[in-house]
C-alpha cells in the first residue's frame, strides 16, 4: 500500500496547528470525563455501562469509519463505479446484524466484560485458546494497519514525516484512552463522529456543486460505462464477501462487544440499528467523490489519495484542510477503540482470568492501563519500519473473523450448540477461507469460511448436542 | 442453469444506472448522513437534559 501524493496537499503549518488543536482538544477532554464515575475497573473498562443512545451510536459509527472508509471507500468507487460503493457500504451489515446478538448478549451476561468472556464461559478453555488466536491476529494486523496508515497519510497530507505522523497520532489516542479509559474513548468518539459525518456532508455538497452530478452521469456514461453498469458478475460476490467479512470482524471483536457491555440495556439494540444504518452512507458519499474525480479525468499519483486530492483540487486547501480533519478524526477514533477493548480483554482474559484470579478490583484497572500503554509501544515498534504490503496481510483475516461468525451466534440462542464443533467450526473455516483466498480469489475467502464454519457447526451440533445452562454465563 | 453459462450471460448484460438512479443513490446517502448528524445531536440533547447521556 503506498499512499503518498507528489507533493503535500496541505502546508505544514496549517496540519501542525490542527494537529496541536485536536490533540490538546481530544486529551482534555478524555482526562476530563475519566474522572467522572465510581473509579473503579467497570467504570475505567465499560464507562460505568449505562451509557445512552448518543453516545452509543457515535461511539459505532467513529469506531467503524477507518482511515480505509475515507479512503479505500473512494478508491472502490474510482475502479469499480456503484459496485464498488455498494460492496464497501454493505460493510455496515456487521452492526446491522449485530443488534439482535447485542441485546441477546445484555440478557444472558449481565456482568461480562469480553467477547473473550463468552467464548470461555460458553464453549470453554480450548476453544477460548483457538478464539484468542484469531483475534489475536486480527486486532494486531487491524492496529498496524491504522498506525502506519497515519504515518503514510499525514506524510501525504502535509509532509510530515512517517515516523513523526505515526506517533503523534498513536501517541495522542493512546494518553487520553489511558487517564481516561472507556469513558474518554465514548466521549470524544461522540464528537469525532460528528465532525467526521459534518464535514463529509460539506465535502460533498461543495464538491457537487461544482461538479454537478448530471456531468459526471454523462462523463461516466460516455467514457467509462462500466462503472455505472449493476450488473456486474463479480460485484454480487465481493459485495456479499465484504458483508460477512464485516460480519465476522463484528461478531467476534471486543471493540463491539465492549461497546454492548458499556450501554444501557434499553439503548443497545437501537443503537447497532442506527450505527449501521449511518455508517452505510459513508462509503456512498465518499465513494462518489472517486466518481467525480474519474468523471474529471482526474490525475493521480496514487489512486488511493483519489478523495484528499479531488477535495484539494475543487476546494482548495481548504477542501485539503477538511480532509486532515476527517482523516485525523476517523484514525484516532478507531485507534482509541481498539486500545481500549483490547486492553479490555488482555487484562480480563488473559491477566485476570488466566494468569491471576486473586487480582483486586484495584489491580485489575491498574493492569488495564498498563495494557494499554504497551499496546500503544507494541503498535508503535511493529509499525516503525513501513511494511506497504500489509494491507494485503489484513485482508487475509477475513478468512479467519468470518469462521467465527456462527460459534458466536448459535453459541448465543442454541443451548445445543456443542464445543468440540465451535472448535472445529473456527479452525475448518478458517483453514477453507485461506485456502480459497491463496486458490481462488481474496474476496473469496470470508464466503468460504463462513460457509463451511456454518455447515461443521450445524453438523457438529446435531451429532452430538449439547445442554448448555444459561445461568453458567450470567454468573459473570 | 449452469455455472458457466450464468457467468457468461451475466458477463454479457449490461444495466447502466439512469440519471434519476445514480442521483437517488448519492443524494440520498448524503441526506441520510446530514439526517444522522441532526439525528445524534438531538438525541444527545434530549437525553443531556434528562441526565442520560452517561
Amino acid at each position: 500500500m503506498t499512499l503518498l501524493a507528489a507533493t503535500p496537499l496541505l502546508s505544514p503549518g496549517i496540519a501542525w496547528a490542527l494537529v496541536v488543536i485536536f490533540a490538546v482538544l481530544w486529551i482534555a477532554l478524555g482526562v476530563s470525563w475519566g474522572r467522572r464515575g465510581q473509579g473503579d475497573a467497570d467504570d475505567y473498562m465499560l464507562a460505568g455501562r449505562n451509557i445512552g443512545l448518543a453516545l452509543s451510536t457515535a461511539t459505532l459509527m467513529a469506531s467503524w469509519v477507518t482511515g480505509n472508509t475515507t479512503l479505500l471507500a473512494p478508491e472502490f468507487g474510482y475502479r469499480n463505479g456503484l459496485w464498488g460503493m455498494f460492496s464497501y457500504a454493505l460493510a455496515g451489515l456487521g452492526l446491522i446484524l449485530f443488534a439482535p446478538l447485542a441485546i441477546r448478549i445484555k440478557q444472558l451476561m449481565p456482568r461480562g466484560r469480553t467477547s473473550g468472556d463468552f467464548i470461555r464461559l460458553r464453549y470453554g478453555r480450548a476453544a477460548w485458546w483457538v478464539f484468542m488466536v484469531i483475534t489475536a491476529i486480527y486486532t494486531l494486523g487491524f492496529l498496524i494497519t491504522q498506525a502506519m496508515g497515519a504515518g503514510i497519510l499525514l506524510e501525504a497530507l502535509s509532509g510530515f514525516d512517517y515516523r513523526l505522523g505515526m506517533v503523534v497520532v498513536i501517541g495522542v489516542s493512546t494518553i487520553y484512552t489511558l487517564y481516561g479509559g472507556m469513558r474518554a474513548v465514548v466521549g470524544t468518539d461522540f464528537i469525532q463522529s460528528l465532525l467526521i459525518m459534518g464535514l463529509l456532508v460539506v465535502v460533498a455538497v461543495l464538491a457537487f456543486q461544482r461538479f454537478p452530478l448530471e456531468q459526471v452521469h454523462s462523463n461516466l456514461a460516455a467514457s467509462h460505462p462500466d462503472r455505472l453498469n449493476l450488473l456486474l458478475p463479480a460485484g454480487l460476490l465481493i459485495a456479499w464477501n465484504s458483508a460477512l467479512f464485516s460480519m465476522g470482524e463484528v461478531f467476534h471483536n471486543n471493540i463491539w462487544w465492549s461497546r454492548v457491555f458499556s450501554s444501557r440495556t434499553s439503548v443497545v439494540f437501537n443503537s447497532f440499528i442506527l450505527g449501521g444504518l449511518a455508517w452505510m452512507t459513508v462509503p456512498v458519499v465518499t465513494g462518489s467523490i472517486g466518481l467525480v474525480a474519474l468523471a474529471d479525468n482526474l490525475e493521480l499519483p496514487q489512486v488511493n489519495m483519489v478523495f484528499p486530492v479531488m477535495a484539494s483540487q475543487l476546494l482548495g486547501a481548504g477542501g485539503s484542510a477538511l480532509v486532515f480533519v476527517v482523516v485525523f478524526a476517523s484514525l484516532t477514533s478507531t485507534l482509541d477503540s481498539l486500545l481500549a477493548s483490547t486492553a479490555d480483554l488482555v487484562a480480563e482474559d488473559v491477566i485476570f482470568k488466566l494468569l491471576n484470579p486473586q487480582l483486586s478490583d484495584a489491580q485489575l484497572r491498574q493492569a488495564t492501563k498498563l495494557v494499554v500503554v504497551l499496546l500503544g509501544l507494541i503498535t508503535l515498534a511493529l509499525s516503525w519500519p513501513r511494511l506497504d504490503s500489509l494491507a494485503s496481510v489484513l485482508f487475509f483475516t477475513g478468512a479467519l473473523v468470518a469462521s467465527t461468525i456462527w460459534p458466536v451466534a448459535y453459541g448465543l440462542y442454541w443451548p445445543q450448540a456443542n464445543r468440540q464443533a465451535a472448535i472445529a467450526a473456527m479452525v475448518a473455516g478458517s483453514a477453507a477461507g485461506l485456502t480459497a483466498y491463496v486458490q481462488i480469489a481474496p474476496y473469496c475467502a470470508a464466503l468460504i469460511s463462513a460457509a463451511v464454519s456454518a455447515v461443521v457447526m450445524a453438523v457438529g451440533t446435531s451429532l452430538r448436542p449439547e445442554q448448555f445452562q444459561w445461568h453458567i454465563l450470567r454468573g459473570e | 442453469m449452469h455455472p458457466t453459462l450464468a457467468s457468461a450471460l451475466l458477463a454479457n448484460s449490461t444495466w447502466i444506472a439512469s440519471l434519476n438512479l445514480l442521483r437517488l443513490v448519492v443524494f440520498g446517502s448524503l441526506v441520510g448522513l446530514a439526517f444522522a448528524v441532526l439525528a445524534l445531536l438531538v438525541i444527545w440533547w434530549r437525553e443531556w437534559r434528562s441526565n442520560n447521556v452517561w
